[in-house]
């Protein structure tokens, strides 16, 4: 496939991170490292070089308060600050001091091997949290060196270029949302990293988990991503260019006439109202809400802050969900408590053979009621401020004792915050999560005992059909539109509707036009998606007809296989191509 | 001079913000402050040094002060241990 020639085309597959398509240039991230000698210097030069270093620790402050004054992101401004106190840390500055002074060490190497003796003790206290700090100082220490050699360390970055990176680190990320970058590539970095959620808030299209190597891709290697797709084409041929370059068009034309539709009515053509709202991790992503027409946030993921943290502190949480509920105005705030396996919490002890079949959502929450308690206790503190806006989810329940000792635990929380003297909101309404096969046939009697339903795709695909979404050698037989989901799907909309309780969509269906409208004819009224999606899934349900997708809906609950049900789902997204 | 031993009662332990809280409110005052625990002293007002403590949650640590202001740094930067750190 690729050896020595670097002509020829290679297609990778990666996971698409931030949604879009983008052709040109590669431009790869230069690996932050320096190499650094001890070199001593004369006795009569400390003075020079003592200055020297107290010059560029005011350089390096003066960068930071450029970049936090951009105030792109909560999470780097908390860094960037931390980063500013470190520089007017007396001890760090007196044993840089004494390096050159009483060792006669030039400035590099003085602020080098002091930044170095921190490092090495952050890096080996064990303690994860500070281990993770690390890469903050080092950061630092090496803005400092940048300064000392004057050089700017700046980065540059042509127009419309695909950035190719191992990882990015959020200083570095900064750094880039200067430029105009057509598309990120990264090796390593989750769906939550920080480089990630930053691309997003910018718009970039962006894939992780690509393994691309540097011996096929160099600085003038033409590249393409479908971040939709996931799939990175290496120096593509003129056909594929050609390919991409319709698709980027298609893709645009979409944008454009989805994002005529942000300000109007949520109606059908025959005038059945419906509800969309966005699905939110993280205080970066409130601002993507309202521009993109979403109201409100129908699920709130609270795993970031506490893998974050690991800290279930009642304090941190208030900021956190306080920050929301005060910036969605009298739109509706559901957050869904924790939902993570146990080992993201408690350590590599707690691995397991099947984690996604294990100890995780409401079943770790009941083992350890004291982290269940204190997300309650946030939540019920801040209610009484925000009457009527905050819903409770509860992930992964698949028995209904689940839902009683989620409730026995909100009924002691709510007495204790009201004997400590708060005011708190008495009837904030309890869901769960429709994503275990067994609630779905338990519908009716869920129904009984909850507040709403909200169905979790995804997860839900992946229990009925016994299939793990990450192991590649069976991705084939993840079918969303495997019948058997849909009609678990009906069972649990019909006994929401028999109970007369709301029930909401906010996996990944919620956010493909087509799924959601057939959803909509299934009874659906309210969903929840990632922001960007809303435009597009808003200009197709605004074409329906009530009536006619109620008659698709029913044919496609008689189908027997996937490709029936695709069939009848090509009907509706030909109709968003047609327009 | 005076000291008191404290505990360490947020969750997460004295991770960044906690540290950053407390080398600022400390770095207020005049007298000398030096946090001791488990015979690894560091100097109070140096944000490394804090975090290098890597104090975690129950972690008993020895707040030390000396100097004109002494008595009053104690009492308000114990209360953030007992607060939490969140002022």
């Amino acid at each position: 496939m690729q050896n020595s020639g670097n002509k020829n085309t290679e297609v990778l597959s990666a996971r698409p991170a931030v949604p879009g398509i983008a052709i040109g240039k590669a431009w790869i991230l230069p690996a932050e490292k320096i190499i650094i000698r001890p070199g001593k210097i004369k006795p009569d030069e400390t003075d020079l070089h003592i200055a020297k270093t107290e010059k560029a620790f005011k350089h390096a402050e003066q960068k930071l308060r450029d970049l936090k004054n951009q105030e792109l992101s909560s999470t780097f401004t908390e860094i960037a600050e931390t980063q500013i106190q470190i520089l007017s840390d007396p001890e760090l500055k007196s044993r840089i001091k004494s390096q050159i002074k009483e060792q006669n060490f030039g400035a590099v190497y003085s602020v080098f091997s002091s930044f170095n003796d921190y490092i090495h003790l952050l890096e080996a206290s064990g303690v994860p949290l500070m281990q993770e700090r690390s890469i903050d100082v080092v950061s630092l220490r090496d803005i400092v060196i940048q300064a000392i050699e004057n050089r700017s360390g700046d980065l540059s970055v042509p127009d419309g270029a695909i950035v190719f990176a191992h990882e990015i680190s959020p200083t570095q990320m900064f750094e880039l949302s200067k430029f105009r970058i057509g598309g990120i590539v990264l090796q390593k970095g989750g769906l939550t990293s920080h480089a990630v959620i930053l691309a997003q808030s910018l718009g970039i299209p962006c894939v992780v988990g690509a393994l691309w190597s540097a011996l096929s891709v160099s600085e003038d290697t033409t590249v393409a991503i479908d971040a939709y797709t996931g799939e990175i084409f290496i120096n593509p041929a003129k056909e594929s260019i050609a390919d991409i370059q319709k698709r980027i068009e298609i893709h645009e034309k979409g944008v454009t006439e989805a994002g005529k539709w942000v300000g109007k009515e949520n109606k059908t053509v025959c005038g059945t109202s419906f509800t969309l709202r966005g699905n939110i991790e993280f205080l970066e992503e409130l601002p993507r809400l309202s521009p993109n027409g979403a109201s409100g946030v129908g699920l709130l993921r609270t795993e970031a802050l506490f893998l974050k943290s690991k800290d279930f502190d009642v304090n941190a949480q208030m900021d956190f969900y306080g920050s929301i509920l005060k910036a969605t105005g009298s739109d509706p705030v559901t957050i869904r408590l924790f939902d993570a396996g146990g080992d993201k919490l408690f350590g590599a002890e707690i691995q397991e053979d099947n984690p996604f079949l294990g100890w995780r959502g409401v079943r770790m929450l009941l083992d350890k009621p004291e982290l269940l308690e204190r997300q309650l206790e946030a939540i019920l503190r801040l209610s009484g401020s925000y009457p009527g806006k905050i819903k409770i989810l509860v992930p992964m329940v698949s028995t209904l004792e689940e839902i009683i000792r989620v409730k026995e635990h909100l009924a002691t929380v709510q007495k204790q915050v009201l004997k400590d003297g708060h005011t708190i909101d008495e009837n904030i309404p309890l869901g769960i999560m429709i994503e275990v096969p067994s609630m779905c046939i338990l519908a009716n009697e869920a129904a009984k005992m909850t507040d709403f339903f909200s169905i979790g795709t995804n997860d839900l695909t992946q229990y009925t059909l016994a299939v793990d979404r990450g192991n590649e050698r069976i991705s084939g037989l993840y079918q969303n539109d495997h019948p058997a989901v849909w009609r678990l799907m009906q069972m649990s909309i019909q006994a929401a509707e028999a109970n007369n309780i709301p029930v909401v969509v906010c996996g990944e269906m919620a956010g493909r036009p087509e799924y959601a409208a057939m959803l909509l004819g299934l009874g659906v009224r309210e969903f929840s998606m990632n922001p960007t999606s809303v435009p597009f899934v808003k200009s197709l349900l605004c074409k329906q007809n009530i009536n006619s997708l109620k008659a698709s809906a029913g044919k496609l609950l008689t189908c027997s296989t996937s490709g029936d049900v695709r069939e009848i789902l090509n009907t509706l997204s030909a109709d968003t191509i047609g327009r | 001079m005076v000291s008191k031993k404290v505990k360490v009662l947020n969750e997460a332990g004295l991770h960044t913000r906690p540290s950053s809280v407390l080398v600022k409110k400390a770095s207020q005052f005049k007298s000398e402050f030096y946090i001791q625990m488990y015979g690894y002293k560091v100097n109070g007002k140096s944000i490394l040094g804090v975090m290098t403590l890597a104090a975690e949650e129950g972690a008993e640590l020895e707040l030390i002060l000396d100097g004109p202001d002494e008595a009053e740094a104690l009492a308000e930067i114990a209360d953030l241990f007992d607060n939490k750190f969140y002022c």
